[in-house]
C-alpha cells in the first residue's frame, strides 16, 4: 500500500524528466508528437546547442563563479564559524545573531543596493560583479560553527601545548575534523551559484557574460531553431550536471539538511 | 555579511529619494514614493497574488510532504530511492523546471491538454487565462518543493524514540491516536521549520513567475504579478528605484511579521 502511493508520487516526480529528455531526442519538427518514446532518435538539438548558441560558454561562465563563491564561502565559513565556536570575546553572541539574522532578508531586498554599489565601482556586466554579493555566507558560518563547537577543546589545548599556532589549530586540526561540514557548505553553495537566477539576470547584459540559467532564460529561436525539442535539450543540459553531483553526493546532501540544524 | 548589514539601510534611504537610474539628480522626497505605491494598482494585484500565492501553497505543500515523509518513514526497503526521487527538484535549476512545465502546459499541443481531451474534460489554457494562471503556476512551486520539505519532515520523524509508539500500542492507541497524540506535538519544532521556510520561499516567489507568466511580466492581466516581480520590474526596466526600494521594504515587512506570528503561533514545548 505504502509502496503503491509512493510509487505514484515518485512517477509525478520524475515524469517531467522523462518528458524533457524525450522531447530533447525527438527530431526537428515532431515535437508536438504525444509519445515517450521518439519515433525517430536524434541529437541534433544537443549538438545545435552546443554549437549555435553561446552555451560552452556559459558553462565556463558558470563554472568559474561557482567555484570562486564556493572556495571562498568554504574558507571564510570555517574560519568564521571556528573564531565563534572557540574563542571567548565581547560581542560574540551578539555578533553571531546579527551574521544569522542576514538568512532572513530577502535578495529582493538588497538586490538594489547591490546594483547601485556594483554599477558605482564599474563591475557590471562582469564575472566579478555577479561573484561579489556571495563570496560570503551566513548559513556557512552557521553550520560551520555547530560542527567545530563539539571538537573538544583538550585537543586545541592539547596543540598549543605542543607549539601549534592559532591558525595551524584552525588549519591543521580543527578543519580536517570538521570535513563532514565542509562538505555540506561545499555542496549547498555550489548548487546554489550554480542555479542561482535572480541577480546574475540583472547585473550581466551581454550575451558572452551569461551564466548557464540566465543564457537558457533567453535562449532565442535562432538557438532552439524555434523548435521545443532545442528548449528542452536546453533545459536537460542545465539540470544534467547537478543531477549527477546529487546522485554522488546524495548522502552529505540529506545529512547536511540534518546538521544545519534543520532538524528543529 | 558586511555587504548585506550595509545594503539594507541603503535601500531604507533609496526608498525616500525621487532615485531613477539614469539621471544623476537626487533628492530627498518624504513620503512620495509610499504613497505613490500604495495607490497603484499593480501593487494591488502584486500584493493580493503574492498573499494568494502562499495561502495556498504553504498548506498544500506542508500537508503533502508530511505525509509523504509518513509513508517514507513507514518502508524499510528502497528508502534511498523514493527519498531520491522526492528531492531530486531541489537540485534542478528553475530555469529548466519551468521550461519543462511551460512546455506541458503549453495549449493546444502541451500533454496536459492532450490528457484533458482524452478524458473529454474541458479544455483549460493554464498560462493563458488569468483565471488560471496563477494557480498553474503554485502547483509547479509546490510540485518542486514537496521532496525538500518531505526530507526535512523525515529527519524530524527519525528524531522520535520508537519506544514511544510501542508504549502507545500497547496502551491500545489507534493509528490515529498515535499520529495525534506522539508524531505531531513531538514534531512541533520540525512543523514550524517547514513552515516557515515554505512561507518565506513562497513570499519570494520570482523565477517561476518571471518565465511562466505570458510576457514575464506577471501577465495575462497581471493574474500572476508576485511582489519580488513587481520590484524588479519598477527597478529594472521602469528605473525607478526608489519606487522600487519602497515596495522591497514594504516587502520585506511582510517576510518579517509573517515570520515573526507564526513562530508566536506554532511554537509549542513539549517534554516527554
Amino acid at each position: 500500500m505504502q509502496y503503491a502511493l509512493l510509487a505514484l508520487g515518485g512517477f509525478v516526480m520524475i515524469f517531467p524528466y522523462l518528458w524533457m529528455l524525450s522531447t530533447s531526442f525527438k527530431a526537428r519538427g515532431t515535437w508536438y508528437n504525444i509519445s515517450l518514446i521518439p519515433e525517430q532518435f536524434s541529437l541534433e538539438h544537443y549538438e545545435r546547442m552546443l554549437s549555435a548558441s553561446l552555451l560552452p560558454r556559459w558553462y565556463l561562465n558558470t563554472i568559474i563563479v561557482a567555484a570562486i563563491a564556493t572556495a571562498s564561502v568554504a574558507f571564510f565559513s570555517s574560519l568564521a564559524g571556528f573564531v565563534f565556536a572557540k574563542y571567548e570575546f565581547r560581542g560574540r553572541e551578539v555578533m553571531f545573531v546579527l551574521i544569522l539574522s542576514t538568512i532572513m532578508i530577502p535578495t529582493e531586498m538588497l538586490i538594489i543596493p547591490w546594483y547601485v554599489a556594483i554599477a558605482q565601482i564599474g563591475w557590471i556586466d562582469s564575472l566579478v560583479g555577479i561573484l561579489m554579493p556571495g563570496m560570503l555566507s551566513a548559513f556557512g558560518v552557521f553550520v560551520m560553527r555547530q560542527f567545530m563547537g563539539n571538537i573538544p577543546n583538550e585537543l586545541l589545548d592539547a596543540g598549543r601545548i605542543d607549539g601549534v599556532s592559532e591558525f595551524g589549530l584552525f588549519w591543521r586540526v580543527c578543519l580536517p575534523m570538521a570535513r563532514p561540514a565542509l562538505a555540506v557548505v561545499v555542496i549547498f553553495t555550489f548548487l546554489g551559484h550554480w542555479n542561482d537566477f535572480l541577480w546574475p539576470l540583472i547585473v550581466v547584459n551581454s550575451d558572452h557574460m551569461q551564466t548557464l540559467q540566465v543564457g537558457l532564460s533567453r535562449l532565442t529561436t535562432l538557438e532552439t531553431g524555434a523548435d521545443w525539442g532545442g528548449t528542452m535539450s536546453g533545459a536537460a543540459l542545465a539540470s544534467i550536471p547537478m543531477l549527477i553531483v546529487f546522485l554522488f553526493f546524495q548522502k552529505h546532501i540529506v545529512r547536511g539538511m540534518a546538521l544545519s540544524g534543520l532538524k528543529g | 555579511m558586511f555587504v548585506n548589514f550595509s545594503a539594507m539601510p541603503t535601500s531604507f534611504l533609496f526608498s525616500f529619494e525621487d532615485y531613477v537610474t539614469i539621471r544623476a539628480e537626487r533628492n530627498f522626497i518624504g513620503l512620495d514614493n509610499y504613497t505613490n505605491v500604495v495607490s497603484n494598482p499593480s501593487f494591488h494585484a502584486a500584493l493580493r497574488n503574492t498573499l494568494v500565492f502562499a495561502g495556498v501553497r504553504v498548506p498544500i505543500v506542508t500537508v503533502l510532504a508530511l505525509g509523504i515523509a509518513l509513508l517514507l518513514h513507514s518502508i524499510r526497503r528502497a528508502k534511498g530511492l523514493f527519498r531520491m526521487l522526492y528531492f531530486i527538484p531541489f537540485v534542478t535549476s528553475g530555469v529548466a523546471i519551468a521550461w519543462v512545465f511551460k512546455f506541458l502546459y503549453l495549449p493546444n499541443f502541451g500533454l496536459f491538454t492532450y490528457i484533458f481531451d482524452t478524458l473529454k474534460l474541458p479544455r483549460i489554457y493554464f498560462l493563458g487565462d488569468p483565471r488560471t494562471a496563477l494557480m498553474s503556476i503554485i502547483a509547479v512551486t509546490i510540485w518542486a518543493g514537496i521532496g525538500y520539505y518531505a526530507i526535512i519532515f523525515l529527519a524530524g520523524l527519525e528524531d522520535i524514540p520508537e519506544e514511544l509508539y510501542e508504549a502507545a500500542m500497547v496502551d491500545g492507541a489507534s493509528a490515529w491516536q498515535r499520529f495525534r497524540k506522539i508524531t505531531i506535538p513531538l514534531l512541533n519544532r520540525t512543523l514550524v521549520l517547514v513552515i516557515v521556510l515554505a512561507l518565506i520561499s513562497s513570499l519570494q516567489s520570482f523565477t517561476f513567475v518571471r518565465l511562466m507568466s505570458k510576457d514575464g511580466f506577471g501577465g495575462p492581466l497581471s493574474s500572476t504579478l508576485t511582489m519580488p516581480l513587481l520590484i524588479y520590474k519598477e527597478a529594472f526596466f521602469s528605473l525607478q528605484m526608489g519606487r522600487a526600494s519602497a515596495i522591497a521594504v514594504i516587502f520585506f515587512a511582510m517576510v518579517l511579521i509573517a515570520t515573526l506570528i507564526q513562530r508566536r503561533l506554532l511554537v509549542r514545548e513539549f517534554e516527554y
